[in-house]
């Protein structure tokens, strides 16, 4: 349960990151913060924790 | 009230307490007192019985209370937390995007693939190089470059065009430069302009070959995140006038041809300006260029930051290929602006300063369209919008930053750095 718990705050914390990342990409499009390969691996990664911890909701609240 | 307490028919009265009061709790129903010390005792007891109640009600409101304010420091502390970690993850995400790339990468050098073949011989340039008397070897000061005797019979189509712009020997003064080669004309405006206050200068440019006009890279070298001082770039290319280009170090796509070299021909999603050898100047959305076909079509410059001012019948455009805050900051800009073959310009404007606001894009466009131009592209803006004329900065940059390279107007037709 801690570990879930842990998943979620990491999925909203990837989530306000994102966000930051936004706005820096509005600044100046040409720094391909949106783009980039480093970015493409942190959307990975931002993907598979929201899944993990979706499941890990739904499974809880059918117990 | 007293006088009812001391009313002498009373007074030997003695006090009458009801049998089942054993419990030493206060009378509740009214008693008469026999005496004011008496009525005094009750009286104060109550009051005494009163205020326990009431602390013990709010001993039991504080006891109510206090897992909810717990519970609120909880939510707070876990909230600073995540606060915490959003950081940790943002450090994290710069050093992998930002940082490493320039210490593992920075002195790769990328070498162009290929070389643009001019297969028509452009139309208003014939063989500047072999035509020209110019010198050969890069000065480190264009001021020291010896006159060059114009040879009437051999001038090239834009020298007879632009005859009155060119002088038969080297002038220069604070603000201009003509040679037979190259007339450059610096106006500076500082004052209202759309109801704001503005400082921009606008470098009025003839060339009599496309030769003359060149890109330089920092350290004479395209390197990934390459950078160099603007002013040493402008002396160390040999310079007349120079302006900070389109940031294209820190890619490793979309089209990018320089001094008739290719480096990248992939598509991409900017607009892309593109000077061909025949002088023109052309600027595309994503959707109206083949990277192949540009190349092919004679490309001798490309930049690849925009977006275009311009459209196609030389009107400021309203909406741009760009993001909401680099169209509506009001930010120090360069753009670069067409005339005709062999007619340029190169506008920067400064920012950010009490000396000037900065422009948007829809006020850079117009500016353009005012100038009479018809074409128009916006460069790398900002502390990069650096304009040098003889090796040293004209314009007031609103901070310091190493260019990654540099649009230029030179005397030479080499730049050996």
């Amino acid at each position: 349960m801690k570990f879930m718990e842990f998943l979620s705050h990491l999925a909203i914390c990837m989530a306000l990151a994102f966000i930051v990342i936004t706005i820096l990409n509005g600044f100046n499009p040409l720094m391909a913060f949106l783009t980039s390969n480093t970015t493409k691996v942190f959307i990975f990664i931002f993907c598979t924790v929201v899944i993990v911890s979706s499941v890990g909701a739904i499974v809880r609240g059918r117990k | 009230m007293e006088g009812r307490h001391s009313s002498p028919k009373h007074s030997a009265a003695p006090v009458r307490r009801p049998a089942s009061n054993t419990t030493g709790a206060p009378e509740q129903r009214p008693v008469r007192a026999n005496s004011e010390d008496e009525y005094r005792v009750r009286h104060e007891t109550r009051v005494k019985i009163k205020a326990d109640q009431e602390a013990e009600n709010t001993d039991r409101a504080v006891q109510i209370r206090k897992p909810v304010k717990n519970r609120g420091d909880s939510v707070f502390r876990q909230v600073i937390l995540d606060i915490v970690m959003t950081g940790v993850i943002l450090v994290i995400f710069a050093f992998f995007h930002h940082v490493l790339p320039r210490i593992t990468e920075k002195n790769t050098v990328i070498r162009p693939v290929s070389t643009v073949n001019v297969t028509q011989p452009a139309t208003q340039t014939p063989e500047v190089t072999s035509k020209l008397p110019v010198t050969s070897d890069a000065p480190a000061d264009p001021v020291e470059t010896e006159p060059v005797p114009a040879v009437i019979d051999n001038r090239t189509e834009w020298q007879k065009k632009f005859a009155d712009k060119f002088s038969d020997e080297i002038v220069i003064t604070d603000n201009s430069y003509s040679s037979p080669n190259v007339s450059v004309t610096i106006d500076t405006f500082s004052g209202t302009y759309n109801g704001f206050y503005q400082t921009y200068y606008v470098a009025d440019i003839y060339v009599a070959g496309i030769e003359n006009f060149k890109t330089y890279f920092a350290n004479n070298q395209y390197t990934y995140y390459g950078a160099q001082d603007a002013e040493a770039m402008a002396r160390n290319s040999g310079a007349i006038i120079s302006m900070n280009g389109d940031y294209c170090n820190n890619q490793k796509s979309g089209i990018l041809v320089r001094n008739g070299e290719v480096y990248y021909d992939d598509p991409m999603e900017f607009d892309l300006c593109v000077l061909y050898y025949d002088g023109t100047v052309e600027t595309y959305s994503p959707s109206e260029y083949v990277p192949a076909d540009v190349i092919a079509a004679g490309a001798y410059q490309t930049w690849k930051f925009g977006p275009k001012l311009l459209d196609s019948n030389g009107k400021a455009m309203t909406s741009f290929n760009t993001t909401y805050v680099v169209e509506k900051e009001e930010a120090p800009r360069s753009g670069f602006g067409y005339y005709e073959p062999g007619h340029y310009c190169f506008v920067v404007a400064d920012g950010r300063q009490n000396h000037a606001r900065g422009m948007v894009l829809t006020e850079f466009a117009q500016l353009f369209e005012d100038l009479g131009c018809v074409r128009a592209y916006n460069m790398d803006g900002g502390a990069s919008s650096v304009l040098t004329f003889n090796g040293s900065k004209y314009n007031i940059p609103s901070g310091y930053r190493e260019l990654g390279e540099i649009l230029l107007i030179t005397e030479t037709t080499d730049i050996d750095g």
